[in-house]
């Protein structure tokens, strides 16, 4: 039976569990021991010396992190030589790290340079250390710069955490190494030539030649500039600056409830109307909400789940908001690529629809109309630079038509997009920071129309299970049926888990339909499920999958707490619960019940899985491919597949307009 | 940053050595490094033109930073011109430089035996021939040195009244700023040093940056949004032209009157209107009040920065000039030839009042444009009536009986514009200052700048301070300003970011320097630091034989009153300054800092009552 | 001495790329953002290390900094392929530059420089330029709406 400890920690008695680290038991006793390597989402540490306490009886340091408590134990977190040792580490470290914090991107938020600050560490004339190392930028989303790493290896952690991989081997293996040389020689190894041999070794695999995703978990993990999503705000300040371009803004429905924590606001308050706000004073002509576009995704995948359900098409259906899971198909699974939707991700969607009306209502050519989609995503910056927008051409997955640096070819370069740049998060925050707007001081601005106004169900995209639940409210209301779960669950929403890597699982009931459902976070789990699919399963009839922990609220692109601010249940459950309080609280909770949703089908988009609907909402690689296959599988005298030809067989009637009863 | 170059030009010989720390706790930099090897090395009775003169080229610990207006440098040596203490301060790019290249302040004694330079290029420092740089003026100089080193060295120079070692030639820096006061430029040219050309490629950390730039834009903000920003970075120092017209004390015809019949055509207004083609600033400075000018043609055409508001009124007002142009070329001729346009211009100022009161034979008219400027050179190579005219008021009214009481200087060292009757804390600190007849030591523009009466109790303890015309309250006005401006001179931050704009305060410079050095510096720390330097001034000063009453001004400002606008009458009442000055400094009756005074702030005591 | 970069017109109005606009009436040559560059890129000032320059040619001021235009040269003139252009930024690959300065020689605007072993052009301080920061006068400012 596993007993109960009573320790002592700086003079504070402390109770806990057998097993408990010396960390955690220190946390209890309310002390926060500083760490660098270790991470709350990962079990690994002892590598940098961070955590080391004073333990009564022991000549050597002890690493809090990774040794448990003992019966009796006298911990001192703060002796002399205690920080001695940390201010070693921490001195060595920035011994070897760039001198730029004034222009890095993680200066607000940076773990060694807070290290560095608190401890009193100036080390102002070592750090005059310019950089040695490239900077791999072969990436689309996501920045690697060698020269700021740490080695605390949290970024392969992360990446384990939820996906279950390692895309970067030689990293893993020279975090190992480092390790070694740390143990042999302790703190002072940082400054020797094998550990800066590690470092150099480590970074050595290309990001385009692995198969990372972008999704920016790592990026999340890093505790310095290391790991940063590409930056757009110079391309997006440039537009800005242009009168003769008509820049809109769209924000994801993630947003709403993140923005306000860079104003001191706690994760989970509503900022919608300061975001707007600030998004106006930085010189935005129109500001979008991406709720808009996952109303219209919600609709045209309910449209497209009812299709295959009905005739056959290739079950499960996979969603295909998530572009790092998208990514993650196409590159790992490419002979189940036609399992996954059709429909494009709703900024894309809100993009394409957004050029598209501003045209007709204004007379504008889209060349002229930037589209910048805020997003609490990195991957979406790969997204959008693959993809193009209105043209039947397709680009292929990585590599088709890209220079191989990241960029897409000639064809993307002059080709229309969707949506022209994607800003994390971060991105938005640093540039309303840098133009010095004082938020607080805003009047509050809502949305502008006509994609400015969502249901509950595009609202709650933005956090796990929120798609599948959009989709399914859709298709109950599309079929003027109920939407039923079939077990109970605590919260009320179809399916969802704690925001971390795993699979929730619920059986609903729509009308005469029986459906087995899939929430999936991290793609780990996708793995699994896509395993059994390829080998002829079909364990579920409909999976959502999202890369990040929580959904999109936990995203690669979403502010970025310092490791020891971390509560247990971080800030991804609270801003996450809080879009689906939103939810709650609107009336219109399906969007075939958004008025601005009927408007835009009935005026403009036709039917869902029409032919304007196919050339504007849906994925033209996907539908060509879905139409080439569902050809030969169906083994009809349906025409090739081309758009046009799959609108009379797509048909089915159905318009947006509300049914009668139904899901609400 | 933190190496002293010492130069032997004797031996020919340059050494590098640790800045002491004390010295870097106990006297910051410049003025304070200067005053601080004058006091050790350079004994009562050393010649000033002798080789045991000492030269010291000292920049600040904010030099080559971001910290606002910080670029400036001093030279300090024993004075030619008076005798005593002397130093000058200069603006440009020169003192940064010097910083990059690594070295705080440049320490040259002894005498070369032909002329040369001295090159600094990082660690290489040399002396070589400067033959065929000697006779040429400073702009031939700088520019001979630009091509032959590269466009980015920095230069300062001596032009020819420094090498005919006029007691008031001063060292300019890139031909546009001066060091200008009490004839550091004849030191020079007696050490047979023609010029010094710096390199600097070296790195200045700052022990905590984001602090340090947040400060510095914190000042920048409380400098644009102080009331004489405006003015001062539009109009540069000539707005002070028509803030003296204004006050009725516009020096002119040396003294004897306050307004000025030509004021109309040397305005602030006017030059920029006319000659000036852009504002320039000094190294990382955003009041930028240095003025470009041309003059396309004619007589006086000429191309140059300035003129300052000084030179405007010596070389304009002064001397009865109202013609712009001529000031302007007046102007460059005197940064060409190296000489201090203050005390060369009171000189001619001088002689044309003598003429004027038929002590003289000769006539000279006031407002002889062409005169002026031809005086210049014949100052500067001591030719005719120039040879007179270069030993300086002091000494040419003791060769004309009766003249005494319009010899506008103190302690040897001519004043400069300003006319003390309009400012009555401006007169107790040209009376005391360490240098002679000089503004800049106390420069109490508080008391000009029409505070209320509650201000001045807040900032000094008296509601008069504030009225420039009464002698009351006016003390310890002038010894804040006295001890900060050492302050602010030994940091090197330019008096315009101090005492003209009130925005950048002790604290304000407290925390710039700890910020950069990573060494805590309070208020009261610096406003000590500033006081022990005003102390040491003082006693060498005293040790160089000075004596109570040369704590005193022209009888000019005594004793007649202007005979019309505002100061219409006033005269200067230093009795009713003086002791109190004394004995708030904790200095005797006769001025003298006591052993208490001196033990307490840390000074070695040397020959002191 | 005449400079070999004879146009001014820099990063005035005429060019696209560049997210700052510079109007040299306004300069003053306090050097602020050369002193503001190298303490952000840096962490010390020293004017050399800048990626911006400002030389002072009797009454004007030069400005010499990479303005990101749309020919970049410097791109083309690198043997190694060390150098890229990408949207209105230019990148610089520190592995595969050996410093050998064609692309210095290259550059119309004395924008890209060799100093200490580094490579030195504007980044624009990821969309947050230092140099603006500091420009007091509206020398270098933001182009705006």
């Amino acid at each position: 039976m596993r007993g109960v400890l009573e320790i002592l920690v700086d003079g504070r008695a402390c109770s806990v569990p057998e097993g408990t680290s010396i960390l955690e038991a220190a946390r209890r006793a309310g002390v926060a021991v500083p760490t660098l390597c270790h991470h709350p989402w990962t079990d690994q540490g002892a590598r940098c010396g961070v955590c080391v306490v004073e333990v009564e009886g022991r000549d050597d340091l002890v690493t809090a992190c990774d040794h448990a408590v003992e019966p009796g134990m006298v911990i001192r977190t703060a002796a002399d030589r205690v920080v001695a040792r940390r201010r070693e580490v921490v001195t060595f470290l920035l011994a070897q790290h760039p001198a730029e914090c004034l222009v890095c991107e993680r200066r607000r938020y940076c773990e060694l340079k807070t290290l560095g600050d608190e401890l009193g560490v100036r080390v102002r004339r070592l750090r005059m250390r310019r950089r040695k190392l490239a900077v791999d930028r072969t990436g689309r989303a996501i920045v690697r710069d060698p020269n700021k790493c740490v080695m605390c290896g949290r970024c392969v952690a992360a990446c384990m955490r939820m996906h279950g991989m390692t895309p970067y081997e030689s990293l893993a293996a020279e975090v190992g190494e480092a390790r070694g040389v740390m143990e042999r020689t302790g703190p002072r190894g940082i400054l020797s030539e094998e550990w800066v041999r590690c470092r150099s070794l480590a970074f050595e695999d290309a990001a385009a030649a692995t198969r990372c995703v972008e999704c920016g978990q790592c990026v999340a993990a890093c505790p310095t500039g290391a790991l940063s999503e590409r930056s757009d705000l110079v391309k997006v300040r440039r537009r800005l600056a242009d009168r003769r371009t008509l820049m809109v803004a769209q924000t994801a429905p993630a947003l709403r409830t993140t923005f306000g924590e860079a104003w001191g606001r706690p994760p989970g308050t509503v900022a919608t109307a300061l975001m707007v706000a600030a998004l106006r004073k930085l010189g935005f002509d129109r500001v979008f909400d991406t709720a808009f576009g996952a109303d219209l995704t919600a609709v045209e995948e309910a449209h497209e789940l009812r299709q295959r359900l009905e005739s056959g098409g290739k079950l499960p259906m996979f969603t295909s908001c998530c572009p790092a899971w998208v990514r993650f198909v196409e590159t790992e699974y490419p002979g189940l690529v036609g399992h996954l939707s059709t429909c494009k991700s709703p900024h894309m969607m809100a993009g394409a629809v957004a050029k598209a009306v501003i045209h007709e209502a204004e007379g504008v050519s889209p060349e002229d109309v930037f589209v910048v989609s805020v997003m609490p995503c990195t991957a979406k910056k790969f997204e959008v630079a693959r993809t193009e927008g209105h043209g039947p051409q397709g680009l292929g997955p990585l590599g088709a038509s890209d220079d191989g640096r990241g960029h897409g070819g000639a064809a993307a370069q002059g080709a229309l997009r969707d949506v022209d740049a994607v800003l994390t998060t971060r991105e938005l925050i640093r540039l309303v920071q840098s133009v010095e707007i004082d938020v607080d001081s805003l009047e509050e601005s809502a949305f502008d129309g006509p994609l400015g106004s969502a249901s509950g169900a595009g609202t709650i995209f933005g956090t796990t299970g929120g798609v599948m639940e959009a989709a399914l409210r859709t298709l109950a209301d599309e079929l003027a049926a109920r939407l039923e779960r079939l077990e109970a669950d605590g919260d009320g929403s179809v399916a969802s888990g704690p925001p971390g890597p795993g699979v929730a699982e619920a059986t609903v009931a729509i009308g005469h339909l029986e459906l087995r459902v899939a929430v999936v976070q991290g793609l780990a789990a996708a793995r699994q499920i896509l395993d059994d699919v390829r080998a002829g399963g079909r364990p579920y009839d409909f999976v959502e999958v999202m890369a990040c922990p929580g959904g999109c609220v936990g995203g690669g692109g979403q502010p970025i707490a310092m490791n020891w601010e971390r509560a247990e249940d971080g800030p991804e459950r609270l801003r996450g619960a809080a879009l689906r309080a939103i939810d709650r609280a609107i009336e219109a909770r399906c969007p075939r019940r958004n008025p601005g949703i009927v408007e835009l089908y009935e005026r403009f988009l036709g039917e869902p899985g029409g032919s304007r609907a196919k050339e504007l909402l849906h994925d033209p690689v996907r539908l060509s491919a879905q139409l080439r296959t569902s050809h030969r599988s169906a083994g009809d005298s349906r025409a090739e597949g081309t758009p046009a030809a799959a609108e009379g067989s797509g048909g089915t009637g159905a318009s947006v307009k509300p049914a009668e009863g139904g899901a609400r | 940053m933190d190496r002293l170059l010492w130069v032997d030009l004797a031996a020919g010989r340059t050494r590098k050595t640790r800045v002491p720390e004390e010295w870097k706790s106990c006297y910051l930099g410049g003025r304070g490094f200067t005053s601080r090897v004058l006091y050790d090395l350079v004994d009562a009775h050393v010649d000033p033109l002798s080789p045991e003169n000492v030269l010291t080229v000292a920049t600040g610990p904010l030099d080559g930073t971001l910290s606002p207006s910080s670029g400036r440098f001093t030279v300090g040596c024993k004075s030619p011109l008076t005798g005593l203490l002397g130093d000058a301060n200069s603006g440009g790019h020169f003192g940064p430089e010097l910083r990059f290249a690594g070295y705080d302040a440049v320490i040259i004694q002894g005498r070369a035996r032909g002329p040369v330079y001295l090159l600094i290029d990082d660690d290489h420092v040399e002396l070589r021939d400067a033959s065929h740089l000697w006779g040429r003026g400073v702009f031939d100089t700088v520019s001979a040195l630009e091509k032959a080193h590269g466009s980015d060295v920095k230069v300062i120079a001596i032009g020819q009244a420094g090498e005919n070692l006029v007691p008031y030639a001063n060292i300019m820096a890139a031909g546009h700023n001066a060091a200008g006061r009490t004839g550091v430029g004849a030191v020079m040219g007696s050490k047979n040093l023609k010029a010094i050309a710096v390199r600097g490629s070296r790195d200045i950390p700052v022990a905590d940056d984001e602090r340090f730039l947040a400060k510095v834009r914190e000042c920048h903000r409380k400098l644009i949004a102080d009331p004489t920003y405006a003015d001062f970075s539009e109009y540069g120092t000539l707005i002070l032209v028509d803030i003296a017209q204004a006050s009725g004390g516009l020096s002119t015809r040396n003294g004897q009157l306050g307004l000025f019949e030509h004021y109309e055509d040397i305005s602030s207004h006017v030059y920029q209107d006319t000659y000036k083609l852009a504002s320039k600033a000094c190294f990382s400075c955003i009041l930028h009040c240095k003025n470009y000018a041309r003059v396309a043609s004619g007589p006086y055409q000429c191309e140059n920065m300035g003129p300052e508001y000084e030179t405007m009124v010596t070389l304009g007002s002064r001397v009865g000039v109202g013609s712009l142009a001529a000031i302007l070329k007046a102007n460059q001729l005197a940064n060409d030839y190296g000489l201090d346009t203050i005390s060369a211009g009171t000189s001619i100022a001088f002689l044309m009042e003598c003429s004027q009161r038929g002590l003289i034979d000769e006539r000279y008219e006031w407002g002889d444009a062409d005169f002026v400027i031809d005086c210049l050179r014949k100052i500067a190579y001591r030719d005719g009536i120039g040879a007179f005219l270069a030993k300086g008021v002091k000494a040419m009214s003791r060769e004309i009986p009766g003249s005494e009481g319009f010899a506008l200087h103190v302690k040897g060292l001519e004043l400069p514009a300003f006319d003390v009757r309009t400012g009555k804390g401006f007169a107790l600190g040209e009376a005391v200052a360490s240098r002679g007849g000089d503004h800049l030591r106390a420069l109490p523009n508080f008391e000009l700048l029409s505070k209320t009466r509650e201000e001045g109790i807040r900032w000094f303890g008296s509601p008069d301070c504030v009225d420039p015309y009464t002698e009351n309250g006016k003390v310890p006005m002038v010894i804040w300003h006295e001890n900060y401006g050492a302050v602010c001179d030994s940091a090197e931050i330019c008096k315009y970011c101090t005492f003209a704009t009130y925005a950048v305060m002790p604290k304000d410079v407290a925390d710039l320097l700890t910020f950069a050095t990573g060494r805590a510096y309070s208020e009261t720390d610096l406003l000590t630091i500033g006081e022990r330097i005003v102390n040491v001034e003082r006693v060498f000063n005293l040790r160089c034989g000075m004596t109570p009453d040369d704590d005193t001004l022209p009888k000019r400002f005594l004793t007649e009153g202007l005979a019309e606008g505002p100061a219409k009458d006033v005269t200067v009442d230093l009795g009713r300054m003086l002791p109190e000055y004394y004995s708030r400094r904790g200095w005797t009756l006769d001025g003298v800092p006591t052993r208490e005074k001196i033990e307490a702030l840390g000074i070695e005591v040397k020959g002191v009552a | 001495m005449a400079s070999r970069y004879e146009t001014l017109d820099l990063l005035t109005r005429g060019n696209d790329m560049d997210i700052r606009v510079f109007e040299p009436t306004k300069c003053t040559g306090c050097r602020n953002c050369e002193l503001a560059c190298s303490i952000a890129h840096f962490g010390a000032f020293n004017p050399k290390r800048a990626r911006i320059r400002v030389l002072r040619r009797g009454c004007a001021e030069e400005l010499h900094v990479c303005n990101h235009c749309n020919e970049h040269p410097c791109v083309a003139a690198c043997r190694r392929g060390a150098l890229t252009w990408d949207d209105g930024e230019v990148f610089v690959d520190e592995a595969a530059c050996d410093l050998c300065g064609d692309c210095v020689t290259a550059c119309p605007s004395g924008g890209i420089r060799v100093f200490d072993g580094d490579l030195l052009v504007c980044d624009l301080c990821h969309g947050d330029p230092m140099c603006v920061k500091f420009c007091t006068t509206g020398a270098l400012v933001l182009k705006a709406r």
